[in-house]
């Protein structure tokens, strides 16, 4: 070998040549000082001798206690932290089907979901027809929706409809203090799942809020919170339709508030989460139907109208009216009612939508602002919105608010036009006109009705469109994410000062409106705010009494 | 794993049980003088006499100067007797059918003056495995001096007269040696005085005589009756009362008090 090679080789290889010449001068020592020993063991004199071989079977004991104490140590915390045993277990345990005990039938209302899901159930049960066709069982349900709407629900439901044991979780429950707990969760659950699967034909599990851990993986920013998601997720694509998998008869099933397109589209791929189930707030007909299975469960007055309720109930989930017959019950105890009355659901749901009457101590002064507040509100709602109808308008502080107007369409307003949002702008800043009219000054109670009123001209502007200017797009869209999540807008910064300009405008225009109106109607304004301040609230027949005093009808009225 | 490990733990204890098998006595009784010797010679280059006479070694070594002006050993001297000990101990241990005791005399040839020091060899081989402390073991060291003009100028040791001890007479050296330690003691020195102490052993029977009077009394003094006896027992504990020591006597003159045991009743009497 040539000197050039040398120094190529020693390049390459220094590292490994320095170690192995520390490697062999450590073990030469080793063989001389064993040698030494040796030698030195052959001299001593045989009392000695005797002495130094007759400690070596205790030493020896005492060294494999030893070793065996720590070996299980070790064991029993890696165990512990990493294996599925302690840290890496999770909480919730197996649920027997016969314990879920949520009946098909206890499902109300959502009945094009429930057929979809039924088809589902169906594949799941009949697995060896499915198999004869050559077809592939699903291997994962994803639902979506708003919070109450009956998710969870539907899945236990699932769990008793198939007979398969079902395993609970919740996203968040793979989120631990170490890295590696969220991966060694997902195994631990898997794990088990299999052994079900094996015993009973086949194993549920039901990942609730999936978006704790299913959102799209990003780059860590130091600290392992991202190393640990990527891994937890990674773990359950692996899982779920990774290289090892063999056919195991595991449904998984999750559920989650967010858009699909926010979970990471490895998840939502065919072959994993390929069946999605939207859910959606109930309609009218299943309020309906819902007021009827929640009632039947209390003691009420037959003369209660469920459509009534259901038509009041307007975007309610079904755990909202599940609440408010349940608050409804509490309240007819509270009154020493036998059933529930229409008033006791009438107060219930007040909690429900508006919160429940808080103590705040109200000043004279106090109570005449928020009242020509709160009647800016329900004049401007009732007079210019084109579906809401003006329900309820209050001077009695409630959770946060120390006033509140409420209003609602008669039906589910599934396209909303310019109008519509507008005319809810002007109701947002008719509070503000109010108080400018009657006082000559404003107060810093205006703050929610801005935000409203600014995020609605926003949206108004940068998605839909509907700026004068007459920019057009959803400007959000345009977002670029990066890879540790974070979203930039890629607009010029002299776009977005026109399109903040449009939003401006808008909100000067609808303002102008609105005080034009109630300057107007400066003696509806002040009769509105006497009669609050007298009864405290206003219900909806109150409400268009003082309106028809006055000769006032409503836009949707009017077209009629 | 699991595997390799366990043939590594069987395979260590195979050569250690070889090594085991292999493990003869370094030394021999029947060379034991010229053994000693030697090796006093070639390790430290000191010249000594060795005889055996029973089951007992008994080593000369003659000195010029034992005792300094401040009533010690000479730091010589001392080191000296330490690796002369130190060899003694060095053969016996590593012998084959070792002897019962063992005593080293040094005799410093200029004044005439001896010093013994006994060991029974079976408490050097408790020591050694750690079964008695270093405490323990010099308890149970007889150390004797006397005044022998017969020593001056010898160096060959002639003037020693070289017996096999036995175990009574060497308890007696002890049970006399620890109640002169206890009735000498520091806080206890001015309040008695030894008149006389003698211990003697002969055809079983052992016999404590001593006359000590108390010369200052003060609140919880001893009672040299009551602690002779409590030392007696105690030695004879440690040797576990044996057999060949049948009857003990103890005698107080200055008190005119006297006791006698026989063997069953010490070991009854614990």
């Amino acid at each position: 070998m040539t000197n050039s090679n040398w120094k190529k080789y020693w390049k390459l290889h220094w590292i490994k040549i320095i170690v192995g010449l520390v490697g062999l001068a450590l073990f030469s020592i080793l063989v001389y000082l064993l040698v030494v020993g040796m030698k030195s063991f052959v001299e001593l004199e045989s009392f000695y001798k005797k002495m130094t071989l007759a400690s070596i079977p205790l030493q020896l004991f005492l060294g494999i206690i030893t070793a065996f104490i720590f070996a299980g140590i070790y064991t029993f915390f890696s165990f512990y932290f990493f294996y599925g045993g302690g840290m890496a277990k999770l909480g919730q345990k197996k649920v027997k089907p016969a314990d879920v005990n949520v009946k098909w039938t206890d499902v109300v209302g959502m009945e094009s979901v429930k057929k979809e899901v039924w088809e589902a159930i169906n594949l799941i049960r009949d697995r060896a027809q499915l198999k004869r066709v050559g077809g592939k069982i699903i291997k994962g349900i994803l639902m979506v929706g708003p919070p109450g709407c009956g998710k969870t629900y539907l899945a236990k439901a699932i769990a008793t409809e198939t007979g398969l044991p079902f395993l609970p979780a919740v996203g968040s429950e793979f989120v631990g203090m170490f890295v590696g707990i969220g991966t060694a969760r997902m195994k631990s659950l898997f794990k088990e799942a299999r052994i079900l699967a094996d015993l009973n034909g086949g194993c549920i599990i039901f990942i609730d809020e999936i978006d704790s851990i299913g959102r799209h993986r990003m780059a860590d920013s130091g600290g392992g919170a991202g190393l640990d998601h990527n891994a937890t997720i990674n773990q359950l694509l692996t899982e779920m339709d990774g290289l090892r998998q063999v056919e195991n008869n595991i449904i998984i099933i999750a559920a989650t508030n967010v858009r699909e397109d926010e979970l990471d589209s490895a998840l939502t791929r065919a072959g994993r989460f390929e069946r999605k189930i939207y859910i959606a707030r109930p309609r009218l007909h299943d309020r309906e139907k819902l007021f009827e299975y929640y009632l039947k469960k209390v003691k009420y007055e037959a003369l209660i109208d469920t459509k009534l309720l259901a038509r009041r109930a307007l975007g309610f989930s079904p755990a909202d009216i599940s609440s408010m017959v349940g608050e409804a019950s509490l309240i007819a105890v509270r009154n020493r009612h036998e059933r529930i009355t229409y008033k006791d659901l009438s107060e219930a749901y007040d909690r429900v939508v508006f919160g429940l009457k808080s103590e705040v101590f109200l000043s004279d002064e106090e109570k005449v602002w928020i009242a020509y507040h709160e009647a800016g509100h329900a004049i401007i709602g009732y007079l210019t919105h084109p579906t809401d109808d003006v329900i309820k308008a209050s001077i009695i502080p409630r959770k946060d608010f120390l006033g509140v107007v409420g209003h609602r369409p008669k039906e589910e307003v599934n396209v909303a036009p310019k109008e519509y949002w507008l005319a809810n702008i002007k109701i947002s800043l008719g509070s503000y006109a109010a108080e400018k009219i009657k006082f000559g000054t404003t107060g810093s109670g205006v703050s929610s009705d801005f935000e409203h009123a600014l995020l609605t001209a926003h949206n108004m502007v940068w998605l839909w469109g509907m700026g004068e200017s007459g920019m057009l797009g959803n400007f959000y869209s345009l977002a670029l994410e990066d890879a540790y999540g974070r979203t930039e807008l890629n607009v010029s910064d002299a776009m977005k000062q026109k399109l903040e300009e449009d939003t401006q405008k808008i909100l000067r225009y609808c303002l102008k409106d609105v005080e034009e109106i109630l300057t107007r109607e400066k003696e509806l304004l002040e009769y509105f705010a006497q009669e609050l301040l007298k009864k405290g609230e206003l219900e909806y027949d109150e409400i268009v009494e003082i309106f028809k005093k006055y000769g006032k009808e409503r836009p949707q009225d009017r077209s009629l | 794993m699991v595997k390799n490990a366990l043939r590594t733990v069987l395979f260590s204890f195979f050569i250690l049980s070889c090594c085991a098998c292999s493990v003869s006595p370094s030394y021999s009784r029947r060379d034991i003088e010229s053994t000693i010797k030697n090796l006093c010679k070639q390790e430290f280059n000191i010249d000594v006499k060795v005889w055996e006479a029973g089951d007992t070694i008994w080593v000369y070594s003659p000195f010029e100067k034992i005792v300094n002006s401040k009533g010690g050993l000479e730091n010589d001297v001392s080191e000296r007797i330490r690796r002369i000990l130190l060899s003694l101990r060095r053969v016996i241990l590593s012998m084959e059918n070792r002897p019962k005791f063992y005593c080293f005399v040094a005799s410093d040839i200029n004044v005439g003056f001896d010093l013994y020091y006994v060991w029974r060899i079976n408490d050097l081989v408790l020591f050694e495995v750690g079964y008695i402390s270093l405490g323990d073991f010099q308890e149970r060291e007889a150390f004797i001096y006397a005044l022998n003009t017969k020593a001056l100028g010898d160096t060959e040791g002639s003037h020693i007269s070289r017996y096999d001890i036995k175990l009574g007479e060497f308890i007696s050296y002890l049970i006399k040696q620890n109640i002169e330690k206890k009735f000498n003691s520091e806080n206890v020195k001015d309040n008695f005085r030894i008149n006389d102490l003698r211990t003697r052993y002969y055809n079983g029977k052992l016999e404590i005589n001593f006359n000590i009077m108390i010369k200052k009394y003060k609140e919880g003094l001893l009672y040299p009756f009551d602690e002779a006896v409590a030392v007696t027992k105690k030695i004879l504990k440690v040797y576990d009362y044996p057999a060949e020591i049948k009857e003990v006597t103890i005698h107080d003159a200055f008190n005119k008090k006297s006791r006698f045991y026989t063997r069953k009743a010490l070991i009854e009497d614990k």
